[in-house]
């Protein structure tokens, strides 16, 4: 009975080591092969930060994210990304101000309702960081950018192998036909912070 | 500067200059400066609007920036089109309610619900465009186009009140131009505004109230009333107002367009005054 309840013990916390313990930084995954990863929408952040009265920094998020990767440990050429935000779900604490960025002055998201990145090249920089080149849509304007990805970790978790990516960028919207406000209390440049953790599949 | 003077300016000096129209067979400058001057404030204002049919896809308010344009020639040209009138008119509509539901149509509805929306709103902008255009025929000065513009400018408040700059902005480009016309049919009552300023003046505005209420927040009960600001004068004009003499009918016009006009605006004033969180704009 006391064996029972060591071993049990045991596994639960090798268990629980698995799911909070630290992840490893590289490599992308363990296998030569290339992995599928589904992103998790929970784990998963897209914040979004601009100039605010030429004064101060003002941070908004969208709630729902989706997408998919491919990662290849061996050929970051084989590597891929498709990264989908659902321009309704914008969150700023405020409903108000939710509602105006869903307006036609800005994301128009019931005329544009998804923002989406697609990777169309990615090459691999240095040991745990990607140039991923792709192509962004959002407002109905799609443009080719070039950004970094850093690779967090890649760990055993609740749900079998997780993979964390991080990047930061800047846009400026006007390029996208987000004008309003330009120039004036508002920013042109947004800088966009995302958080990924996906699940393999 | 853009949004309201040079709108203004375009409408009034063009249309004031051009040759006096004697009846609906005549060409119609209103609606052509009424529609260069749109195009003017959008440029300046808005910046020019991205190409139709290129890499991006045009938002509705896009779209209204080559409708009103292209509307502006087609009702210009009018009295020359003779049998074919009458059909250009609906097909103009027609395109405009497509081209401004597009997004809604590919996100929001299905095959029969799209047709029967579809079907609803070229019937409802048929007929106050219809009712605009037989006001305009049957008086002159400037209550015609004084209803036109308290209703624009209605939808104007209502699309600012209820969430979108960009509309109550563009909305803004047609009152300025509406307000010249006003001016200026007050001083030549005959030679001015008819039925092609008004249908263009409809077209326009139309576009941007389903801009306002599917992409924005404009409630449909306020749209409605906006859309009563129009109709309701051209009812009466054909059953009650038929008592009353030629100044004092033309005050009574305006008056009833004021009071379903104001209706939309006091809701929207009232829901945009109710609690919330303390975010008004930027």
């Amino acid at each position: 009975m006391r064996l029972t309840l060591g071993i049990l013990i045991a596994l639960g916390s090798l268990g629980l080591l698995g799911f909070f313990g630290p992840s490893s930084p590289a490599p992308l995954a363990t296998s030569a092969r290339a992995d599928s990863f589904t992103v998790d929408p929970v784990h998963s952040n897209v914040l979004f930060k601009v100039m605010h009265n030429r004064a101060a920094y003002f941070y908004g998020r969208f709630g729902t994210v989706s997408g998919t990767f491919v990662l290849d440990s061996e050929d970051a050429s084989k590597c891929s990304l498709a990264v989908e935000v659902a321009a309704e779900s914008v969150d700023t604490r405020s409903e108000r101000l939710d509602q105006h960025l869903r307006s036609p002055d800005f994301f128009d998201a019931k005329q544009f309702p998804v923002i989406r990145f697609e990777s169309t090249e990615v090459e691999a920089e240095s040991p745990g960081l990607y140039l991923v080149t792709g192509d962004l849509t959002l407002h109905g304007v799609t443009k080719s950018i070039t950004i970094e990805v850093e690779h967090i970790g890649t760990a055993e978790g609740r749900g079998g192998l997780v993979a964390g990516f991080h990047s930061t960028f800047v846009v400026d919207r006007t390029d996208y036909g987000v004008s309003y406000g330009a120039g004036g209390p508002l920013g042109s440049d947004v800088e966009l912070i995302v958080s990924i953790e996906a699940g393999k599949n | 500067m853009w949004g309201v003077l040079v709108p203004g300016l375009v409408v009034g000096i063009g249309t004031r200059f051009a040759p006096a129209r004697g009846n609906e067979r005549d060409l119609s400058f209103g609606a052509l400066f009424l529609a260069l001057g749109f195009a003017a404030g959008h440029a300046g204002l808005l910046g020019a609007p991205p190409l139709p049919f290129g890499s991006r896809v045009l938002a509705a308010t896009d779209w209204m920036a080559w409708v009103v344009p292209v509307g502006g020639v087609l009702l210009f040209l009018n009295g020359k089109l003779r049998a074919w009138a009458v059909p250009a008119r609906c097909v103009l509509g027609a395109a405009m309610i497509g081209l401004v539901l597009r997004a809604t149509i590919e996100y929001r509805w299905d095959g029969p619900e799209a047709a029967a929306w579809l079907t609803g709103l070229a019937l409802l902008g048929g007929l106050v465009g219809w009712s605009a255009a037989s006001l305009a025929r049957r008086t002159e000065g400037p209550s015609v186009p004084l209803v036109l513009l308290v209703a624009s400018t209605g939808l104007a408040i209502c699309a600012g009140l209820t969430g979108s700059a960009k509309i109550a902005q563009t909305v803004g480009l047609v009152c300025a131009g509406l307000g010249a016309l006003v001016v200026l049919s007050w001083i030549r009552p005959r030679a001015v505004f008819g039925s092609s300023e008004a249908v263009l003046a409809v077209l326009a505005s139309f576009g941007l109230g389903l801009c306002a209420h599917f992409y924005s927040e404009l409630p449909a009960v306020d749209a409605l009333s906006l859309c009563a600001g129009v109709l309701a004068p051209a009812i009466a004009e054909l059953t009650v107002l038929q008592r009353f003499g030629g100044r004092r009918r033309a005050v009574l016009r305006v008056v009833l367009a004021l009071v379903f006009v104001g209706a939309a605006v006091t809701r929207a004033a009232l829901a945009f005054e109710a609690p919330g969180d303390e975010y008004y704009d930027y």
